[in-house]
């Protein structure tokens, strides 16, 4: 099991270069440069003072070399220094980072806590009325789409009803209230960008139970386990769920990248003082050193994501069981 | 000795239009080994599910009743049937390789089965599931084995012991060798008939072969297409077969049975 660990997470680095490097070649073919941003809208600027620009950040050069210096730099976790502001950008995502990581937790947290339930229940009341409005529901949030339902939740839960904060995440008056005020604060700002980034999650991730669930207690073993004398409550929540929970397992690391991605979108719009805005106003500006480093470091948490999905599979599916093998 | 424990009387189950269980009405007596026999697709184990009332949702139970100590079982309210299923019938299933549980210990599985029931004190349990352990002959270690790790033979040993562990009134086997090799048949075979004369058990054996049913049974029932076509005590039924069709299916006797007694025998 060690050996197989150390080699899965081994394999995250080769994966890491790789992906690098066409997210550096696609970021340099996308049309427009960083100077046509920064100066290019000055008629001021001259042409010589937009070639320095160039050669000082290097970007004459061919884009292979570009990407050499940049990987080399990237072994010793240096990104550069973004064009923006001059500052180190891994200074700059590491500010970022912690507010990012409290979303994406809470908001696999809130995916994992709502829709295994609802897959639970549905499974074993197939057909019966909660499933039916279940399925409904299931199929409005596949429907709807994520960044209008959240531009909905602003207007009538934030400017109409007043229920809940529509942006930000610490605000300036919470440096004048106590600890446990503060954290309930922070809750309260959660509320909303949870609800948006967990909502496509939640619809997803509850048929996936549900089905899996049903599947499950079609199975043979589930038959012994009645014929046993357990009660129901143990015949599926220890019977049925443990092997129901396997693929869902597997799913769960999958619904990462698309959290990941999400948090460009709902960060941006909630005004979420995370990465994923960092990096959404990074592209605008075609600050690359920012752009590399957001995406390198996303790709990075969802290959780690998937790789203790992977993990926690392993240890809980004994027929996977790596090498040692006990007696 | 002669006091039937188990009585179905005119038991019908359909799925859908498709009946296939009608009007089956046998009885079982206790101490004695009652073979159920048919070919595939004839009702035996849609049957066997009745006795505990298991059978699938999509299944409807038209007409009859079971009556078990003289009460009809689909009267008992849940928490009763839960109490009797496993506890006073317990039933070994066809399919050893999927009727395990394959993420649980073979250990807890079976103590699941005792702790159900508040048969013994907790802290008896461990020792009582050895004992069952040892019964169908397998290791004591085998409690800290997954089913994966066993072989065909050895998991329909863990169902027997399984079953035997709260030493049930009735016992309900489901062609407990049709889907293991045949040369660890005839181990489980004389396993099972070993404890059957051991304990004086109530058995209901379900199977397509009439050489298992002249070793082990006592009375013979013979389903085609969901009914019950002949009934009798084994000599009567083997000796002289009232039914064609039970004749048909005496008559791959000789076959079988000699291709078996060749084989070397290799524990499971
Ligand atoms: N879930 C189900 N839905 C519909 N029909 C079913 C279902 N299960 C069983 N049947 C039908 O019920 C009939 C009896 O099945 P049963 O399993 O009792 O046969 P069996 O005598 O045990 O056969 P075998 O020797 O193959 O185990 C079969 O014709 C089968 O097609
Ligand atoms: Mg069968």
């Amino acid at each position: 099991m060690g050996k197989y660990i150390l080699k899965r997470l081994l394999l995250i680095i080769p994966m890491l270069i790789g992906i690098s490097f066409i997210l550096f070649v696609v970021m340099h073919i996308a049309p427009g440069d960083p100077t046509s941003v920064k100066y290019g809208l000055n008629p001021d600027i001259s042409e010589s003072a937009r070639s320095n620009f160039n050669k000082i950040y290097g970007l004459d050069r061919p884009v292979l070399v570009q990407y050499a210096t940049w990987l080399r730099r990237f072994f010793f976790l240096d990104f550069g220094d973004s064009f923006m502001d001059g500052r180190p950008v891994i200074s700059k995502i590491m500010s970022r980072l912690p507010a990012t990581l409290l979303l994406q937790a809470s908001s696999f947290l809130v995916i994992f806590c709502v829709a295994l339930p609802i897959g639970i229940i549905s499974a074993v009341r197939r057909g019966g009325l909660f499933d039916r409005t279940m399925t409904v529901a299931v199929f409005i949030g596949y429907a709807l789409p994520a960044f209008w339902l959240a531009l909905l939740l602003i207007f009538f839960l934030g400017f109409k009803l007043q229920l809940f904060p529509v942006s930000g995440m610490v605000p300036w008056y919470a440096v004048y209230i106590g600890g446990f005020a503060r954290a309930g604060d922070l809750l309260w700002h959660l509320v909303l960008p949870v609800f948006a980034t967990a909502f496509g999650g939640v619809a997803a991730l509850s048929r996936y139970s549900r089905s899996s669930m049903i599947e499950a207690m079609g199975q043979n073993y589930v038959l012994t386990a009645r014929a046993k004398g357990l009660s129901e409550r143990r015949v599926i929540l220890v019977h049925a769920l443990r092997n129901a929970l396997l693929p869902i397992i597997t799913i769960m690391g999958l619904t990462l990248p698309g959290l990941i991605s999400g948090s460009f979108i709902f960060e941006t719009i909630f005004a979420w003082p995370g990465m994923g805005r960092l990096g959404y106003e990074a592209i605008m500006n075609y600050d690359y050193p920012v752009v590399m480093g957001v995406a390198v470091i996303s790709t990075f948490l969802t290959l780690l994501g998937i790789f203790l999905s992977d993990i926690a599979y392993a240890a809980a599916d004994p027929r996977i069981r790596y090498e040692t093998r006990r007696t | 000795m002669d006091e039937k424990i188990l009585e179905i009387k005119d038991l019908t189950v359909s799925f859908g239009e498709n009946r296939v269980i009608e009007d089956v009405s046998f009885s079982i007596k206790r101490g004695e080994v009652t073979a159920l026999v048919g070919e595939s697709g004839s009702g035996k184990t849609m049957t066997a599910l009745s006795i505990l009332d298991l059978l699938p949702d999509t299944a409807c139970r038209r007409k009859g009743e079971i009556l078990f100590d003289g009460k009809n079982i689909f009267d008992l309210g849940p928490e009763e049937l839960r109490d009797m299923r496993g506890n006073a019938i317990a039933m070994v299933f066809q399919e050893p390789f999927t009727a395990l549980n394959p993420v649980i210990r073979i250990g807890r599985q079976i103590a699941e089965a005792v702790s159900a029931h508040g048969i013994c004190p907790r802290s008896e349990v461990r020792e009582r599931i050895k004992e069952s352990l040892s019964t169908v002959r397998l290791p004591e270690e085998t409690v800290y084995q997954y089913p994966h790790e066993l072989s065909g033979g050895m998991r329909q040993r863990v169902m027997l012991s399984m079953a035997l562990s709260c030493d049930p009134a009735i016992l309900i086997l489901d062609e407990p060798t049709t889907a293991l090799d045949v040369s660890i048949q005839k181990h489980i075979l004389d396993l099972i008939r070993h404890i059957q004369k051991d304990r004086q058990l109530t058995v209901l054996f379900i199977t397509h072969d009439f050489s298992v049913v002249r070793t082990i049974a006592d009375k013979v029932c013979v389903m085609r297409r969901g009914r019950v076509v002949e009934q009798g005590a084994k000599e009567d039924v083997l000796g002289e077969p009232a039914c064609e069709y039970t004749r048909q299916l005496i008559a791959c006797i000789p076959v079988l049975g000699d291709k078996r007694e060749r084989l070397p025998v290799v524990d499971g």
